[in-house]
């Protein structure tokens, strides 16, 4: 079956040619064969699976890790015109959730969390649909090595199984040639066919400055942003620091500054992403959970209040920036305090030693009984959520743990979950470590940053960073921009509903 | 405006409720004692008109009330109003806040809202040539509702909209500008993006609960108006279709009305729904406070209400404490509470009947 993808991809989509990999890993897919897929962020991975899906008919079913992004896609795709499209997750009502179960083989493409995937019932419906194309956003989930591992997506590969094998593509943007091993091992395919492209961001000029405290960090950004504007995005490491500074800069600048995280609310959160989108904001103060689903292709300035826990989140953040091929300007800003910053991170992510010693001494006795609820336990051994998920995985993995039922527990089992949590917590620290080793580099920052994920570097097409050729001074950035806010309701309205002269 | 509220809510009180009291009235919620105090203290209209109030803005925004003067709090940590404070509270511009109707309406009003906003950011898409967006509202419910709208009045789309401005501007004309400012600025439509209300707060330079009592006061205009003359505003009545007022009773209360309407004794109730007397006594109050109509004197005669409401305005007081005691006991609690529940539609008729 030969398609003329050029003219399908113009009808669907209204794209004149792909960028580059798109087409390799769609004629994969449409041969059958299963597919490891590693495009830099922003090159539209989700066009690889959504063509495929109206090509083949049948239903695609998409992993997603964080119902954020979920969301976040099904909402764009939908206001793009694409209507047959749904995500499955915890948070809809049950009204809701029954409508789209019901019809759920009317969709064409199926948003899913790999938690919901692991339900029975959910299992069952899947079985009696046609699922052509299993795909799996964000693979590097799957490993260890990777910087999100997430436990639920090791079970996928049984998962697919169950399907009867459909065709599977499994995407990440930033997965070093370990984690591309690991993804095709925990998957069970160790012939899917790899398709890699180089992630090196081409027109982005690279600069880290060390500060001496959060206020010359914030004084250094007012200075920039002054001379500069352009759609800024800063990132930081908390809700608080995020608002706090936003405050300082809409008092100190002339820019319409807004901050986006995690803890606002849901309808607030819309307005302000949309906003951005719009050019109704020029600066957002945000943290990691802002961009996922945002694509705004004239970004100019991407800064790092705080150091992120590893290059693959700081690569991920920074290629939110000229996406229309552009200019951009990545800073990153620390002290020699921050370090500490990604340290608790991994603390509250990982139990520590004495936490697992505790933990096992308790359930030794439960042998044969039901495991308790899962906040029971939280809040008896005070561990964060994903300290306890951790741990009741290891005994999962290790067979200890079944239908909720504590069967051997032993010695050794518990000697070995203590020496893989020994070497999660090495493996994070070594991210951390790669991290903090970029930023004192004395090497060009561009090499260094994308060594360990591809072999050649390309030429950058703007100046190259702060340790070859180039100077912050020099950057000029000065945008058009237009403004409402100072309307008067009669004017704002006219001006919503497109009444009266020159509006 | 939230300060007023607050200080109208602790004058009604009369030093006889707590700030939790108020709280519960403003967040609308349902229970016999919110909604008795409520009718009884005449502050139904603020009922519910608050659901997502936080009870330690509510806190915060008192402290200065009482710093300034314009409420004290008694020993027992009930707060009541100043003559300061009531000087205040008679300056205040009351047709800022005329239009709540809460005890009726704040089960739809949220709605209401949601279907004005999506439908205006659809047809002024609509009329901006915008056919790809993300909807303002994520309800589904309301998604639907919408898609429906748009379908059936396809062809009559271009004169819709133009009637929604219309009767937009024309109401917001009529309204406090501060609120029609607040309003407008918070519409999502045509390529403008509405501001989120931490924007407004700093735009406008107010306090959260101004903002969000602003708007929603707005919201009640617009709902009452709309829903009253349907020529008038034939768009935003639309949005006011199948929204009906409450008769705000929980449906346990309304199967021990049904019983009771049926013939059946408190006992037999309590024995067929096995539940405890005094949780059948509340359903009793609450059918008494809601439903006008509702004949109670298997319970009490009319002298004994009549007896119970006098003594409880010669005291002037709802206190049924100080009214058992003034009564020497004569009633329980339950017919305390039972009288003064009846008292309320009586005094409300006996009111209107003078005025006319
Ligand atoms: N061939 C193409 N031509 C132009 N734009 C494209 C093309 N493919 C995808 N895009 C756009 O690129 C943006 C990023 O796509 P997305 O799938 O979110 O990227 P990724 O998942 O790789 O980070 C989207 O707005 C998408 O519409
Ligand atoms: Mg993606
Ligand atoms: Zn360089």
């Amino acid at each position: 079956m030969k398609h003329d993808l050029g003219s399908l991809l113009k009808e669907n989509f209204g794209f004149s040619e792909f960028r580059e990999g798109q087409k390799e890993v769609i004629t994969d897919v449409l041969e059958g064969e299963d597919v490891l897929g590693i495009l830099p962020t922003g090159t539209g991975k989700s066009l690889c699976y959504q063509l495929p899906a109206k090509i083949l008919g049948g239903t695609t079913l998409v992993v997603s890790p964080l119902i954020s992004l979920m969301v976040d896609q099904v909402k764009q795709l939908k206001a793009s015109g694409y209507k047959a499209v749904t995500a499955v997750n915890s948070f809809m009502d049950q009204h809701e959730r029954n409508a789209v179960l019901r019809n759920l083989h009317k969709y064409s493409l199926v948003y899913i969390s790999p938690e919901m995937l692991q339900t029975d019932w959910l299992q069952n419906r899947l079985n009696r649909m046609h699922v052509n194309l299993f795909v799996i956003d964000e693979a590097h989930c799957i490993s260890q090595w990777g910087h999100e591992f997430r436990t639920d997506y090791l079970k996928l590969h049984k998962t697919i199984e169950n399907l009867g094998h459909p065709t599977v593509m499994a995407l990440s943007a930033t997965a070093t040639p370990d984690v591309q091993r690991d993804i095709m091992e925990k998957l069970r395919l160790p012939h899917m066919k790899k398709r890699i492209y180089p992630m090196d961001k081409q027109n982005i000029s690279f600069a880290v400055e060390e500060c001496t405290s959060p206020e010359e960090k914030t004084d250094r950004i007012v200075q920039l942003l002054k001379k500069n504007q352009a759609p800024t995005m800063i990132y930081f490491s908390s809700r608080q620091w995020a608002e706090k500074v936003s405050f300082e800069l809409r008092d100190r600048l002339k820019q319409r500054v807004a901050f986006y995280h995690g803890g606002m609310e849901q309808t607030d959160r819309m307005l302000v992403q949309q906003q951005f989108m719009n050019n109704q904001l020029d600066v957002i103060c945000c943290t990691s959970a802002f961009g996922m689903g945002v694509d705004k292709k004239d970004i100019r300035i991407v800064i790092h209040f705080h150091l992120p826990p590893q290059l693959e989140s700081f690569i991920q953040e920074v290629g939110r920036a000229g996406r229309d091929g552009g200019a951009a300007f990545s800073l990153l800003l620390f002290t020699r305090q921050d370090h500490y910053l990604p340290q608790r991170l991994i603390q509250s992510e990982l139990p520590g030693k004495n936490d697992l010693q505790q933990v096992f001494s308790f359930l030794t006795k439960k042998q044969g009984e039901k495991v308790p609820e899962d906040d029971v336990m939280v809040e008896r051994f005070e561990l964060s959520e994903s300290q306890w998920n951790f741990i009741k995985f290891q005994l999962e993995e290790e067979g200890a743990l079944q239908d909720g039922k504590l069967i051997g527990v032993t010695p050794e089992l518990i000697q070995e979950i203590h020496r893989f949590l020994e070497e999660r917590w090495i493996y994070k620290h070594n991210k951390l470590n790669e991290m903090l080793k970029w930023i004192h580099a004395s090497e060009c920052r561009r090499e260094a940053l994308y060594k360990p994920f591809q072999d050649m570097i390309r030429k950058p097409t703007v100046p190259c960073c702060d340790v070859c050729d180039f100077s912050i001074g020099d950057l000029s950035f000065q945008e058009e921009r237009q403004t409402y806010d100072t309307f008067s309701w009669e004017d704002r309205l006219k001006l919503i509903f497109k009444q009266g002269a020159g509006l | 405006m939230f300060d007023h509220v607050v200080l109208t809510c602790v004058d009604r009180f009369r030093g006889e409720r707590t700030v939790s009291g108020i709280y519960h009235l403003l967040t609308g919620k349902r229970s016999s004692q919110t909604l008795q105090d409520a009718k009884g203290y005449e502050l139904d209209t603020l009922f519910g008109i608050y659901p997502s109030l936080k009870r330690e803005s509510l806190e915060k925004r008192v402290q200065p009330l009482i710093r300034d003067g314009l409420i004290q709090i008694n020993e027992q940590s009930f707060p009541s109003i100043t003559s300061e404070g009531a000087r205040r509270l008679s300056s205040f511009p009351i047709q800022e806040l005329t239009y709540f109707d809460g005890m009726v309406w704040h089960d739809v009003i949220p709605t209401f809202v949601r279907r004005v906003y999506l439908m205006l950011q659809m047809m002024a898409n609509t009329n901006a040539g915008i056919d790809h967006y993300v909807p303002i509202v994520d309800d589904f419910g309301t998604q639907n509702w919408v898609r429906t709208v748009h379908h059936q009045f396809q062809d009559k789309l271009p004169k819709m909209v133009e009637s929604m401005y219309e009767e937009i501007h024309h109401l917001l004309k009529e309204h406090p500008s501060l609120q029609a400012e607040l309003f407008v600025h918070r519409l999502t439509g045509g390529g403008v993006i509405g501001m989120t209300i931490d924007q407004l707060k700093r735009e406008f330079d107010l306090n959260i609960e101004d903002v969000e009592l602003m708007l929603q006061h707005t919201h009640y205009y617009l709902f009452l108006e709309s829903k009253k003359k349907k020529d008038r505003y034939p768009v935003l009545h639309l949005c006011t279709k199948g929204l009906d007022a409450t008769h705000l009773i929980t449906r346990s209360a309304r199967k021990t009305y049904q019983y009771i309407q049926q013939g059946l004794s408190m006992q037999e109730i309590m024995n067929l729904r096995r539940l405890k007397k005094s949780t059948i006594q509340d359903h009793i109050v609450e059918s008494a406070l809601i439903i006008p109509d509702f004949s109670i004197t298997s319970f009490l005669s009319e002298e004994d209400v009549r007896e119970i409401n006098k003594m409880g305005s010669q005291m002037n007081t709802k206190k049924l404490k100080q009214i058992y005691e003034a009564l020497d006991g004569k009633y329980d609690y339950f017919e305390l509470r039972l009288a003064l529940a009846k008292g309320q539609h009586v005094i409300k008729e006996g009111m209107t009947q003078d005025e006319a």
